[in-house]
């Protein structure tokens, strides 16, 4: 696979643009665990805000639609996030390629050829998924009675439909309206698409 | 603990953080934490840094802490009764299953800060060029975004600003400025790209470097003692 400089600029710097989003919105998350903790609901409390972490990958797959492209833009983000100082320092290449393979899924069942709503929403659940499973390990969900589990992944997949299934595509669709995206895949895709 | 290799010291804390994700044992854990508390001291990285990230995980670590021990798979009257009650209706074991989740998030932290405090993230970017043969777009393409970084945040909290400024109510999760923030983001991102092909930038050409790592074999002597401790508990 080759990779223009552009592109892999592209991915690296939306990386970084997501993460600095993310951390604006991780004070909603910790505000919320805090509430929840003395009930034990505390573990809810990143959950809704779950999806943006897959929203890096499900948009630069949108954009640039290339296979492998979801793997390799969130292995780029764990690194970004390493240099930034993570709270989990190096484990989070595990969590960003595991995340990677799930937004990948759902491009790969249809060969790389569908990019349109239905895709990115089972993109969408693919990550959540299999970023469940992760999770599920880290921290023994089979501890943890039945409920609280299904209530983490309901609301997880919710999240990761949202900013990813439709936040990610609507982003995208703007700004390449906008004329910021001329010269990666989506914006040629769409002007086939417009006959010109 | 900063003269070790970056890419030796990624791939042992990895493996560490791979390996206790499946570990059980509260002592075993609470070793990991003892040994990264005093490899951090002795490296004279105790500072607010600590703090900051401390703060975040005592809350991670305290809500699922509190998870396991309310909502657990055994503790069906649990959700019944209320006030001091509720502990002693939880069972010994389920304490000390969720005592060993709760340290090993805290675990995490302290390998994560391990590895953040003590590391130079040029030299890491560098490494993982000369070590693991990272190719040398990608490497520089993440060292051009992080020294982009502190732009990309005045960006996004201007643009925050730009919203409020106008009156409009901004929510926490809204995504309005981020695509605002990505506009001109993706511009530079653009600029950059073309400012390093017109320099003559070729990802394929062998490079000299101005910091060249090299792996000794202390190095690997630290990683076997990590990636030991992480292990113990599956023998002990």
């Amino acid at each position: 696979m080759k990779w223009k400089l552009k592109e892999i600029l592209f991915m690296a710097i939306c990386a970084a643009v997501f993460g600095v989003a993310y951390l604006g919105m991780v004070y909603l998350g910790a505000a919320l665990t805090g509430i929840l903790t003395p009930s034990g609901w505390g573990i809810l409390g990143y959950e809704p805000i779950y999806g943006v972490w897959f929203m890096a990958a499900s948009f630069i797959t949108y954009v640039i639609r290339k296979p492998g492209i979801g793997i390799i833009a969130e292995m780029l983000a764990a690194l970004l996030e390493v240099l930034m100082g993570n709270m989990f320092g190096p484990i989070i290449f595990i969590s960003g390629f595991i995340q990677g393979v799930g937004c990948e899924m759902a491009f790969f069942l249809t060969k790389y050829r569908k990019y349109d709503q239905t895709t990115m929403i089972f993109s969408a659940i693919g990550a959540s998924f299999l970023s469940f499973i992760w999770t599920g390990i880290r921290q023994s969900y089979w501890n943890m009675s039945i409920g609280v589990v299904l209530f983490i992944l309901v609301i997880r997949t919710i999240s990761a439909i949202i900013f990813c299934g439709f936040g990610s595509r609507l982003l995208a669709e703007g700004l390449a309206k906008a004329g910021v995206l001329k010269g990666y895949a989506i914006s040629a895709d769409s002007e086939d698409s417009y006959g010109k | 603990m900063r003269q070790i290799n970056p890419s030796v010291k990624v791939i042992a804390i990895l493996a560490s953080a791979l390996i206790i994700s499946f570990s059980p044992s509260v002592f075993w854990n609470a070793a990991i934490v003892v040994v990264c508390f005093a490899s951090l001291l002795i490296s004279g990285c105790m500072s607010r840094k600590v703090l900051n990230v401390l703060l975040p995980a005592t809350l991670a670590s305290l809500s699922i802490f509190m998870a396991l021990l309310l909502r657990g798979s055994s503790g069906k009257e649990v959700f019944e009764s209320s006030g001091n009650f509720l502990v002693s209706a939880s069972s010994a074991s389920d304490i000390g299953d969720a005592a060993a989740v709760a340290l090993r998030i805290y675990a995490y932290a302290f390998l994560g800060m391990l590895f953040s405090f003590t590391t130079d993230p040029q030299a890491f970017v560098y490494s993982l060029m000369q070590q693991c043969h990272l190719s040398a777009e990608f490497a520089y393409g993440v060292l051009a975004a992080w020294n982009l970084l502190p732009m990309i945040r005045r960006e996004y909290s201007q643009t925050k600003l730009a919203i409020e400024v106008r009156g409009l109510k901004l929510w926490p999760w809204s995504l309005k400025p981020l695509s605002t923030a990505l506009v001109n983001s993706l511009h530079w991102a653009e600029n950059v790209a073309m400012a390093m092909e017109s320099k003559g930038f070729d990802g394929k050409a062998d490079r000299t470097y101005y910091l060249n790592l090299h792996v000794r074999y202390q190095d690997f002597v630290w990683a076997i003692f990590m990636i030991a401790i992480s292990m113990a508990w599956i023998w002990f």
